[in-house]
């Protein structure tokens, strides 16, 4: 048996393999294997003659195939095959081997229109043309980077794809270049989006920042899980912060910070001395006052092109569902399980994923509870433990960093939902123990008989609100 | 949206590449660059080797990459990936002229770097990601931690 060493690039064309097991007995045969496998490869090895292609160097344990007797030359099962490039260039110009194109087929807008294939269209422009507008539904990938891209949006290689960019002229060599790369069904859109445009259709233009938004929240645009798209999210996402105590006070902060446009800041309680250990938004001299009133004059000073909405209020079961009903998202800041319990199983029956948190003296944990199909707080803990295995914050004390902590993690997770990129902490607890200075993950499913999100659950209540 | 193409290098690339050039003035230099592509496509270049420039005529405007020293150089640094080559550009801009994409264009899919002196700053790497048709520029991603 012999290795064949593949290049990075022709990787692609092999599985992603490294290396190839053959078994030949001359350089010719085992490059005739290697296509029996691969045929994809062959238009990158071989000229049409059958010879080598230029550019192309066969190596046998070291040595160019070219000095010994070529693609005749025989194979010990010691040798070591390998394929490599040929590179050179200068600064002078040098107009062979540019790649033709003639062979594209170009389509009108009308007849891309009207095609039956369900084709995918393809800007090939570059990030700043395609933020002008584009045309609906198409998918961008730059130029530069369509070969590495193009399998993740395009996985099907028999699928059509309508190239296009500003006139037509480059599109017509991406096209060419997806031929290339075995997607056979690739055309290019005639006259580029000039046409489209000039034949009175639609463009798209994607989610525009401000001046301003742009200069504040630079350091997310330049993310590109994140982005001008993602920050536009963030403005129109309506959160509700239950609880404005040690995990509401870092939670709403970051979210403030981070442009969440929405902020609901619900809390009954009054400032107390005993909670500036860790309730940072507030100073001795707002003692007895509103912490949602308190913490929303805070909170406006340093975002104030958000829009809050403090309610000095206790959740219950006759205000929870009118509350619920203007967010998108509830972050649950509450330190007692029978609020846990009441948000959660409305949130479930409203539909709205619950980042929850809770700290107890040196522990902190938070997880995702109700995102898509993922396990309700009832799936975790079913019933409140008995009162003397869980004392309040009050009773147990906590380490007035940990709120920050678990708040922290808490901002980041309901970040996460609303922009839509990473895995969300849905169905784990992450679990940070001060102490030990360690981190851990407990995971747990979706409970089919849980009392209020399983299916069961779900038809029962149809049932009853049929009669 | 797709993120975008992100590269990081090895700390003391630079330096190796800036030697390169000056040793070579005023002839180009070329070479292999080493690294590794990760599982979620971001690249990683680790170290340049220089090659020998065997372009059989004037060497201050040309080169072309000793193949046989390529070869002993993949073998040699088998730990690491070949994932691109670099060569310079002793007078010239830090673009790729029409023949280097020419001569790249069979072999799309690599890093090149071309290393230049422009405004008279002294030798600098400039990194890009080579199509069948043209050499897109890559930004190399630093790690921002604070400000
Ligand atoms: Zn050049
Ligand atoms: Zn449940």
């Amino acid at each position: 048996m012999i290795e064949l060493s593949i290049p990075l690039p022709l990787r692609r064309y092999c599985n992603g393999a490294e290396r190839v097991p053959l078994e030949p007995t001359t350089v010719g045969e085992a490059l005739t294997q290697l296509i029996d496998k691969y045929p994809d490869i062959e238009p990158l090895l071989m000229a049409p003659d059958g010879g080598l292609r230029p550019f192309v160097n066969i190596f046998v344990s070291g040595e160019d195939i070219r000095l010994r007797d070529g693609l005749e030359t025989d194979l010990k099962s010691t040798d070591e095959l390998e394929i490599l490039p040929a590179i050179a260039g200068g600064s002078e110009a040098l107009e062979r081997d540019r790649p033709a194109s003639d062979g594209v087929s170009l389509v009108t807008p009308d007849e891309c229109d009207a095609s039956s294939d369900n084709p995918v269209l393809i800007d090939v422009r570059t990030d700043e043309e395609w933020r002008l507008g584009y045309i609906p539904n198409a998918e961008h990938i730059d130029r530069g980077f369509l070969e590495l891209r193009i399998d993740q949006v395009v996985a099907d290689k028999t699928r059509m794809i309508v190239c296009y960019c500003q006139s037509g002229v480059r599109s017509k060599l991406a096209a060419q270049t997806l031929i290339n790369m075995g997607y056979g069904r690739t055309v290019s859109l005639d006259g580029g989006i000039e046409r489209w445009k000039a034949e009175g259709r639609n463009l798209e233009v994607p989610p525009r920042v401000s001046d301003e938004m742009a200069a504040r929240y630079q350091r997310h645009l330049t993310i590109p899980e994140v982005g001008a798209e993602g920050q536009v999210k963030l403005a129109n996402a309506r959160v509700a912060v239950i609880g404005m105590g040690g995990l509401g006070c870092p939670v709403s902060t970051y979210l403030a910070a981070a442009g969440v446009g929405h902020i609901g800041l619900v809390d009954d309680d009054d400032i107390d001395l005993s909670n500036l250990q860790r309730q940072f938004l507030y100073t001795p001299d707002m003692v007895g006052r509103s912490k949602a009133m308190s913490a929303e004059a805070e909170l406006a000073r340093f975002n104030p092109t958000i829009s809050f909405q403090p309610l000095k209020a206790r959740l219950d079961d006759g205000n929870i569902r009118d509350i619920f009903e203007s967010y998108d998202l509830i972050v649950d800041c509450t330190d007692n399980f029978t609020a846990r319990y009441l948000i959660n199983d409305e949130a479930v029956h409203q539909g709205k994923p619950v980042v929850h948190g809770a700290v107890y003296r040196f522990d902190a944990q938070v997880s995702v509870f109700g995102l898509d199909d993922g396990p309700c707080y009832r799936c975790f803990l079913p019933e409140p433990p008995p009162p003397e295995l869980a004392p309040s914050c009050a009773d147990a004390g906590v380490l007035g960093v940990l709120p920050g902590v678990a708040g922290l993690l808490m901002a980041t997770e309901a970040i996460k939902v609303i922009v839509g990129f990473g895995e969300a902490l849905s169905g784990r607890m992450l679990c940070y123990e001060a102490k030990s200075g360690s981190v851990r993950e407990v995971k747990f499913p979706r409970d089919p008989n849980c009392s209020v999100c399983s299916e069961r659950q779900n038809a029962f209540a149809a049932d009853q609100s049929e009669v | 949206m797709h993120s975008p193409f992100a590269l990081t290098v090895s700390a003391n690339l630079d330096e190796d590449l800036k030697r390169l050039f000056d040793e070579a003035f005023p002839n180009e230099c070329c070479g292999a660059l080493f690294g590794s592509v990760g599982r979620d496509g971001d690249w990683h270049i680790d170290k340049a080797v220089g090659l020998t420039n065997c372009f059989g005529g004037d060497r201050t405007k040309a080169f072309a990459i000793a193949p046989q020293e390529l070869s002993q150089a993949v073998r040699r640094e088998r730990t690491y990936d070949l994932v691109g080559f670099f060569h310079s550009h002793p007078r010239g801009s830090h673009r790729p002229s029409i023949k280097d994409i020419a001569e790249a264009g069979p072999w799309p899919g690599y890093i090149q770097a071309i290393i230049a002196s422009i405004d008279g700053k002294g030798p600098k790497p400039f990194f890009y990601f080579a199509t069948a048709d043209l050499w897109q520029p890559v930004p190399i991603r630093e790690l921002i931690l604070d400000d």
